[in-house]
């Protein structure tokens, strides 16, 4: 058997196993719900870390993302794929957690650990060969982009995340969103028109700083 | 390929959406058209800038301790409503977005009639269900509530009728597996969580069981519980980085001092050079000179030199024995 399909095979076990966890879950089987928690969250606490100003908001995201689609599962038909159905809970908890933040006027607290206090740095958070002033530089970039994302409204800022860092097609962000591509697209392209407009003096400093993308899983020779 | 082209592959690719295709299309257009060279180097210098926002990957520790919290909530929320396995077809979504309004054939609402009908006559001369049918026994259920009725001098209770069940098996078994892993995550009841993580040892470098142990580790109330997690993940420490991040979270915020020290100890067995730089962190960063002095000695049996700044709270004392005092 080629590596192809043996892909294909390991795929459709997957989804084999899914349906049987989700109609397990379906039937009453708190086990077979958790356990689809389980193939299904580390995405859905990715987006909520990206989309909150604190760990926790991103905790509380994920938690209510699981109640409702816990409370919902009922209702689930199999006429899309689960996991489209669980990214579009997960996208409408977190329109509403960021509509909910724009009208607070929240500070983002990127800096923060859990408890408020600066949390531990791992020693495989450095990427080997740069120099420090490159990651200074690339730190600053970064906060920048988080202040100008912060000016998005809900919508664009949640299409751009899912484009941009979550890697999803404009087809799969209007299935989650409920909406068309285009629609989708639009929100992407107003989106960025507002980034770059935001960043402009930044812009022209951006090929120089691609050389400083980490090789991910590589430990540094010293801390 | 006309401008108007490369503008519209412009677009694909200020989307994150262009092919390696419309890569080289793109290429040998703007070879020859300066303007368009100019528009592709803007678009391909802003996705270098979006890319360098990183936000850092969730940690097994993160992960496990919102699952924890997640399986806390779970169980506290009512029974979801259970999905049938026959509905009225007229109300389906489907038949609601092909039709608009469902359709009442005569047969349809004939059937309605006699339901009606039927129900009516039941509901009159059909002893209540409630008060007629022996109650359960009391180990089988479980009331959710209590609530007047409509009637005066009634009252209605809603309950759950749990059926115990057993299964036996090895613990490879994925169905055993699932009842392990929610057994080990219910603090409510120590004894078993202790029972299910030794069930689950052997199986602890698998991911699902990797999460659970971590989230024991990190969040169960009882310092027992957390030992015996810690226990079983030891022979993952040598292999995997994530269970070291979490060892040296334990080291700096686990209340129980005991518990503390074996975290240390679980870190001394990692490969040397990585056990020694997660100790000589500790041995500065942790806020107990206890457990500062362990690591010290623990750097010293692996021929590593401690920092001079770890030296400093704790003037040329022996190291203690590595003899853990659990509470």
């Amino acid at each position: 058997m080629d590596s192809t399909s043996a892909q294909d095979t390991d795929a459709a076990r997957l989804r084999a196993d899914t349906t049987a966890l989700i109609r397990a879950a379906q039937a009453g089987d708190p086990a077979a719900f958790e356990a689809l928690v389980c193939q299904f969250d580390r995405g859905v606490l990715q987006l909520a870390r990206r989309l909150a100003a604190t760990e926790q908001d991103a905790q509380e995201i994920y938690q209510e993302t699981f109640l409702k689609a816990y409370r919902a599962l009922h209702r689930f038909r199999f006429e899309c794929a689960f996991s489209t159905w669980l990214y579009r809970i997960a996208a409408n908890t977190n329109l509403d957690y960021l509509r909910r933040r724009a009208v607070r006027k929240e500070l983002p607290a990127s800096a923060c650990g859990e408890d408020g206090a600066a949390p531990l740095p791992d020693p495989a958070d450095r990427a080997p060969g740069a120099n420090p002033e490159q990651l200074l530089l690339s730190g600053e970039i970064a906060a920048r982009l988080e202040a100008a994302l912060d000016g998005l409204n809900p919508r664009e800022r949640l299409v751009f995340e899912l484009k941009h860092y979550e890697g999803m097609k404009l087809k799969a962000i209007g299935d989650i969103l409920a909406t068309s591509e285009e629609t989708a697209k639009n929100s992407l392209f107003r989106a960025t028109r507002k980034l770059r407009a935001a960043l402009a003096d930044l812009h022209a400093a951006a090929p120089a700083l691609a050389s400083l993308r980490p090789e991910p899983g590589t430990m540094p020779e010293e801390v | 390929m006309t401008c108007q082209d490369a503008q519209a592959l412009l677009r694909t690719l200020s989307c994150g959406e262009a092919t390696a295709a419309d890569r080289t299309a793109l290429a040998a257009h703007a070879a020859g058209c300066s303007a368009c060279r100019q528009r592709w180097h803007s678009e391909e210098a802003w996705l270098a800038l979006v890319a360098q926002r990183r936000p850092a990957p969730v940690s097994d520790a993160a992960l496990a301790q919102a699952r924890q919290a997640l399986h806390r909530a779970l169980a506290a929320e009512p029974a979801p409503s259970v999905r049938r396995g026959w509905r009225w077809p007229a109300f389906s979504a489907r038949a609601l977005r092909a039709h608009r309004t469902p359709r009442w054939s005569p047969a349809w609402a004939a059937l309605l009639l006699i339901a009606g009908f039927g129900g009516g006559w039941w509901a009159h001369h059909a002893p209540s269900l409630a008060a007629g049918s022996p109650a359960p026994a009391a180990a089988q259920v479980r009331v959710q509530s209590v609530e007047p009725a409509s009637a005066p001098g009634q009252v209605r209770v809603v309950y759950d009728l749990v059926r115990q069940q057993q299964i036996s098996g090895p613990a490879t078994n994925p169905r055993l597996r699932h009842l392990l892993l929610l057994a080990a995550s219910q603090p409510a009841n120590a004894g078993m969580q202790l029972e299910s993580i030794a069930a689950l040892r052997p199986a602890a470098s698998q991911n699902p069981v990797r999460q659970t142990l971590l989230a024991a580790l990190t969040g169960d109330p009882n310092p027992g519980v957390r030992l015996e997690a810690l226990n079983a993940l030891r022979p993952l420490v040598t292999a995997n980085a994530g269970v070291r991040a979490v060892l040296a979270q334990v080291v700096l915020r686990d209340p129980n001092p005991g518990l503390r020290m074996q975290a240390v100890a679980a870190l001394a067995q990692a490969p040397r050079a990585d056990a020694g730089r997660w100790l000589r962190r500790l041995s500065v960063q942790s806020s107990d000179p206890y457990v500062r002095l362990n690591c010290v000695a623990a750097m010293q049996q692996l021929d590593l030199a401690p920092p001079a700044a770890a030296w400093g709270a704790f003037t040329a004392q022996p190291a203690p024995a590595s003899g853990i005092q659990h509470q």
